[in-house]
């Protein structure tokens, strides 16, 4: 069954079909509301709030096709809701802690990611996220401009800035810190 | 040295390690099983089925209010609360209070019974609701109850900026006079706010249950015993409670099929937490019960395999282990090994304690076992498929496996009493 059939087959509130739906790309959820949430106990939380709200709102999409962009979104706001709830989730002018440097990360083995991770830490927390959505979960830019609450063209110039400053920053001549901290990649 | 597009690239290659852990699939399907089943009431049939109601009601077969329902088959569950009300069946309380952002959030009322304490709520003036706002139920308290939120589902009405919906908890205790409901009020902007309403509770109008018993009766399965203990048929709903007594919580918590007067009542959701389980159906359909029978259709069942399966001829024809089918689908030479990929039915999952093959006279346990992916036998049916990876030089020749969990058809029948 694709997506279209199993998305009408779940506004009947056939239950299966919408768990199907998701499932088949579970490993991407998970990734998202891992980003967020940083650990594997408060993203499930994320996933089944998710999934519960979008079997109570299922019946507002228009398009069918558009199931995995507005499912992402509902979990990005969920995990924000979460984080506001545990007081985690700063405001966007405030640096975010990198999640995935979290003590719980099993995942946080290799230098490449570390490294990254730090070179991601010295851009702004928007740009960061934008950053993350775009590159390691692959989402559209419409889909982040959702997820986000921006304009589509903040959001694209919140990509190539960050980007630019991360060229910059390995480029090594014009290492650039727009706090004033020491740089130590 | 790399472009920075390489190390995003490199960055997102190790993120994609992450994978969702196995259970995930069993915590979303019982966080949908705890949501209520949307119902998106269709006014008409409801307008006609309360008239209907009314007309019966009015030449007087009316006894009490539980059974008036059973009378007329019609459901509690898709009367508005004012249809409720016409009934007799609720409390009125019509109490309110103003949210944070204007919005008025009004108890119309409520209904009770063995199995639930359901609150009938409008909110008018939410300005502009998005996906994203939205309020969560906790739970309400009073005297002798601590009523946990089990569901409940919202629609528009037709009242610009208006919103119906139903907030479910468990039922509550008669000796509670004043209630408390508490929520998470989460607006659009800004921090979430707690909220509580109280209200006076008349007792008087909970509604009996037609069948309240215990049933304390067993069945034997491959793993153990599963226990049916109580059952509890109120007019919103039956509830069958149990437990698991099992060398290991199973996988997937099986069928179980209610049939009253040889009827079957749908059922509603099925959750199971440490070693007990509840399962809801509708509420009976008609009275009087002549019986009531449980059938245990299926559950998690375990198919030892005795014999080494051969690899010799692999091919994407099943072969027959037990009640199930597998499929050998390859045998391939790796750079570390071979890699041997076996399809199975959604849920068969092979017993991967002491899996391994016997390749070149060796016993060689598995080394790594992939994510499952579709195969699509393009006839209606998915097959699910993993790559079991041995390190050995030798081509496996048997695969060793003790055996597998499955579905199992147990179809044994629970008769319950009926008082006749």
């Amino acid at each position: 069954m694709n997506v279209s059939q199993l998305v009408k087959q779940a506004k009947k509130g056939n239950k299966e079909a919408l768990l199907q739906l998701i499932m088949t790309d579970q490993d991407a959820y998970y990734r998202l509301a891992y980003a967020y949430m940083g650990n594997e106990h408060d993203a499930m939380d994320a996933m089944e709030d998710m999934i519960v709200t979008l079997y109570e709102k299922i019946h507002q999409l228009q398009k069918g096709e558009a199931f995995y962009s507005w499912s992402k979104t509902i979990l990005v706001n969920r995990c924000k809701a979460m984080l506001r709830k545990k007081k985690r989730f700063l405001p966007l002018e405030d640096e975010r802690e990198p999640s995935a440097c979290a003590d719980d990360n099993p995942y946080r083995d290799t230098e490449s990611e570390i490294n990254m991770q730090v070179l991601l830490s010295h851009l702004n927390a928007q740009q960061r996220e934008a950053i993350e959505l775009r590159y390691v979960h692959d989402l559209a830019y419409q889909t982040i401009a959702e997820m986000t609450g921006a304009p589509l063209g903040t959001i694209k110039s919140r990509i190539s800035q960050g980007i630019q400053k991360l060229k910059t920053m390995i480029g090594g001549d014009r290492y650039e810190n727009d706090r004033g901290e020491t740089g130590g990649v | 040295m790399k472009t920075i597009e390489e190390k995003l690239e490199e960055y997102k290659q190790v993120s994609n390690r992450i994978q969702a852990p196995l259970a995930l699939e069993g915590r979303l399907r019982d966080a949908l099983q705890r949501a209520p089943l949307n119902k998106r009431t269709n006014k008409a049939v409801a307008w006609l089925l309360s008239t209907a109601a009314a007309l019966i009601l009015m030449i007087g077969v009316y006894e009490y209010p539980a059974f008036a329902y059973y009378l007329n088959k019609l459901s509690i569950n898709s009367l508005s609360f004012s249809e409720v009300m016409e009934q007799g069946l609720g409390q009125k309380i019509k109490k309110s209070i103003t949210l944070q952002d204007g919005a008025v959030f009004t108890i119309n009322g409520v209904i009770a019974d063995d199995n639930v304490f359901r609150i009938y709520y409008t909110i008018d003036n939410r300005p502009a609701v998005t996906e994203y706002s939205s309020y969560h139920f906790e739970r309400v308290k009073g005297i002798l109850t601590d009523s946990k939120w089990l569901g409940g589902y919202r629609e528009d009405s037709n009242k610009k900026d208006q919103y119906v919906g139903v907030a479910e908890f468990e039922s509550v205790s008669p000796f509670s006079r004043t209630l408390t409901l508490s929520f998470v009020d989460y607006p659009d902007h800004g921090e979430k706010i707690a909220c509580s309403i109280s209200f006076n509770f008349d007792a008087s109008i909970a509604m009996k249950s037609i069948v309240k018993q215990d049933i304390s009766q067993f069945i034997t399965v491959d793993k153990g015993r599963i226990h049916f203990d109580s059952m509890t048929a109120s007019p919103t709903s039956t509830v069958v409670k149990g437990r698991y007594e099992l060398e290991e919580m199973p996988r997937f918590p099986g069928k179980t099929m209610l049939y009253v007067n040889g009827v079957e009542v749908a059922m509603t959701s099925s959750v199971w937490s440490g070693t007990g389980f509840v399962i809801k159906y509708e509420p009976f359909p008609t009275n009087p019960i002549q019986s009531i029978e449980l059938v245990f259709k299926n559950s998690e069942g375990y198919h030892k395999i005795n014999e080494p399966i051969s690899l010799a001829s692999p091919s994407d024809r099943s072969i027959k282990v037990g009640d199930e089918k597998l499929w050998i689908r390859s045998v391939t030479k790796s750079e570390t090994g071979y890699d041997v990929v076996i399809a199975r039915k959604k849920f068969t999952f092979l017993d991967t304690d002491h899996l391994s093959v016997q390749a070149g006279g060796n016993i060689v346990p598995v080394s790594s076992i992939s994510k499952e992916r579709p195969w699509d036998l393009k006839n209606g049916n998915i097959m699910w498929e993993q790559t079991y990876s041995f390190d050995t030089t030798d081509k496996p020749e048997f695969l060793l496996v003790d055996g597998y969990q499955y579905i199992k058809a147990y179809n044994k029948k629970i008769s319950i009493p009926v008082d006749k």
